[in-house]
């Protein structure tokens, strides 16, 4: 994640945020980079997402 | 007479109950007995938050006098226990853990605490949690710390609530688990922490951290106390509309610990990277299992390694939605671990999420696949025993190898629990989990009961002392 792609993030997110916090957040992408890259990877092969939250039986 | 098998503070609910039945043992002096050992033994481990001394001795004393006049609730009248401090509780303080909600009182009880106290419990206060459920320290006040060695972290986030628990500072508490936070804390404290199935337990008056991923259980020091309270909280509350209607069963009047022919599958996918004791003390649970008649066989988990980053993308979403207000406007008021993860909250994207929540789906199938062939899924409930306070990384949800060995079972909405299942070299807990198919704690409950006899480990207390702060 470069500086310009975290900077868009944060004014979509309308979070204005210090240097400090901005290293953080490259810290954080950094950790999360290889699991997020191969989630994104996955052919989930169209599975539905309304079925992904349902209650266990309805009321 | 009856007399207590253990001294007041570690007398199991289940136990303390039946002296109550029976008129051996006054509620009044059970809860003044919890206020003592608070008094001595809370300035050192940053359990409670809030004590509610007073109302709780009043509390007590009205539980007593239904008694005395012939009124008797059931199993949990004149109990003390305690409450994580997400969990509102009428004129007490309900802090989040944030310094932003510090002044908060809420007017009412959220359902969960109503039902206890309905059913005989006296609250002796709120108990210290990472801020705003997310994990490490509080964001004001005191750290807790571990009892069984107070160098250790607690485990979090419902930390006050597992450490409360293992040093006899109430009879059982509740806990919050988005992403293990139940079953964390009770493994690295030497208890049983119980994550009941999703919609299970109301959580009307609970901060929500993520709508799809929290639950509310109970932290007990036995199985049976769990099984107790579970029967309590259970049950449609309208509202709460993610409840479930499904019958409450008596949890503790069905418990066997029979488990002769019982299919249990080992999650290799959790056995890559454990410290050595900990793959010790789980090789020995599988033992135990095996001596007890079940069946033991290996299963695995597609796209395990994703798992993490999955559940974390989901309730990092959502907790941004809910916070991202107080993330914009008063990120002063914030600690630095809940504003590292907020924000990303708030970075992840739309695209991102989605996919979170197809392979959340996916999961689910895979699970209701793999509980066809067994009736439980093993694990350890951590990787390792519990670390230093001050070894701390911030990041460390973020970490690549993360294992998703907890929050696998908030994914996909099953009940889990943690057992304890040893010690490390040092001296401190580890836990095994077990988890079931949705709306199964019963089965859960069993094979934990039956672990639980054979094991007896849930008898041993952590070394420290009421004289250590006196």
């Amino acid at each position: 994640m470069n500086d310009s792609d975290i900077e868009i993030l944060l004014t979509r997110a309308r979070l204005d945020l210090s240097d400090d916090e901005i290293e953080w957040i490259k810290t954080a992408f950094s950790g999360y980079h290889a699991q997020l890259e191969t989630l994104m990877s996955l052919d989930l092969e169209g599975e539905e997402v309304s079925t992904s939250f349902m209650m266990v039986d309805k009321p | 007479m009856m007399s207590p098998s253990e001294p007041l503070h570690y007398l199991s609910i289940d136990e303390a109950g039946s002296l109550i039945k029976a008129g051996n043992l006054s509620p009044v002096d059970l809860t003044e007995s919890y206020l003592e050992r608070i008094h001595n033994l809370n300035p050192v481990l940053n359990s409670f938050i809030t004590v509610n001394g007073d109302s709780a001795t009043a509390q007590a004393k009205a539980m007593e006098q239904e008694i005395t006049r012939g009124s008797y609730r059931g199993p949990l009248h004149g109990i003390p226990i305690a409450l994580k401090d997400l969990i509102d509780t009428a004129g007490i303080a309900t802090t989040y853990g944030c310094k932003a909600f510090r002044d908060r009182t809420p007017d009412t009880d959220a359902t969960v605490a109503a039902r206890l106290q309905a059913a005989g419990c006296i609250v002796l206060g709120k108990l210290t949690m990472s801020e705003l459920a997310m994990v490490g320290p509080p964001g004001f006040g005191e750290e807790t710390r571990n009892p069984w060695n107070t160098d250790h972290a607690p485990g979090g986030s419902s930390s006050g609530s597992g450490t409360a628990v293992a040093a006899g500072l109430c009879a059982g508490s509740i806990g919050s688990d988005t992403g293990g936070s139940i079953r964390f804390p009770a493994s690295n404290n030497n208890i049983v922490g119980l994550m009941p199935t999703y919609g299970r337990v109301s959580r009307r008056g609970v901060m929500p951290l993520s709508w799809t991923l929290d639950h509310l259980g109970p932290m007990t020091r036995t199985i049976e106390d769990a099984a107790l309270m579970l029967s309590a909280i259970s049950g449609f509350d309208p509202g709460d509309r993610t409840t479930s209607s499904e019958a409450i069963p008596d949890f503790r009047a069905n418990l066997t610990s029979e488990v002769k022919g019982l299919k249990v599958g080992v999650l290799e996918n959790t056995f890559e990277d454990n410290h050595p004791d900990t793959r010790s003390a789980i090789e020995q649970a599988i033992r135990v299992f095996e001596a007890m008649g079940a069946r033991v066989r290996p299963v695995r988990i597609p796209n395990y390694d994703v798992l993490h980053i999955a559940n974390s993308i989901i309730y990092l979403a959502e907790a941004f939605n809910n916070f991202g207000t107080l993330l914009r406007e008063q990120p002063q008021d914030i600690g630095k671990v809940f504003r590292i993860y907020g924000y990303m909250g708030g970075l992840f994207t739309a695209d991102e999420y989605i996919q979170a929540m197809r392979l959340r789906s996916c999961t689910r199938v895979e699970l209701r696949k793999i509980f066809e062939q067994v009736d439980l899924i093993l694990s350890p409930t951590t990787n390792a025993p519990p670390k230093r306070i001050d070894e701390f990384d911030p990041f460390i949800l973020t970490q690549p190898t993360r294992s998703a060995t907890a929050e696998v079972f908030n994914l996909a909405a099953c009940p889990a629990l943690s057992v304890p299942c040893g010690f490390s070299g040092d001296g401190l807990p580890i836990g095994l989990q077990l988890a079931a198919k949705p709306m199964n704690e019963q089965t859960l409950l069993n094979a934990a009961y039956a672990y639980q006899e054979t094991t007896e480990l849930h008898r041993q207390h952590p070394p420290i002392q009421a004289t250590q702060a006196g």
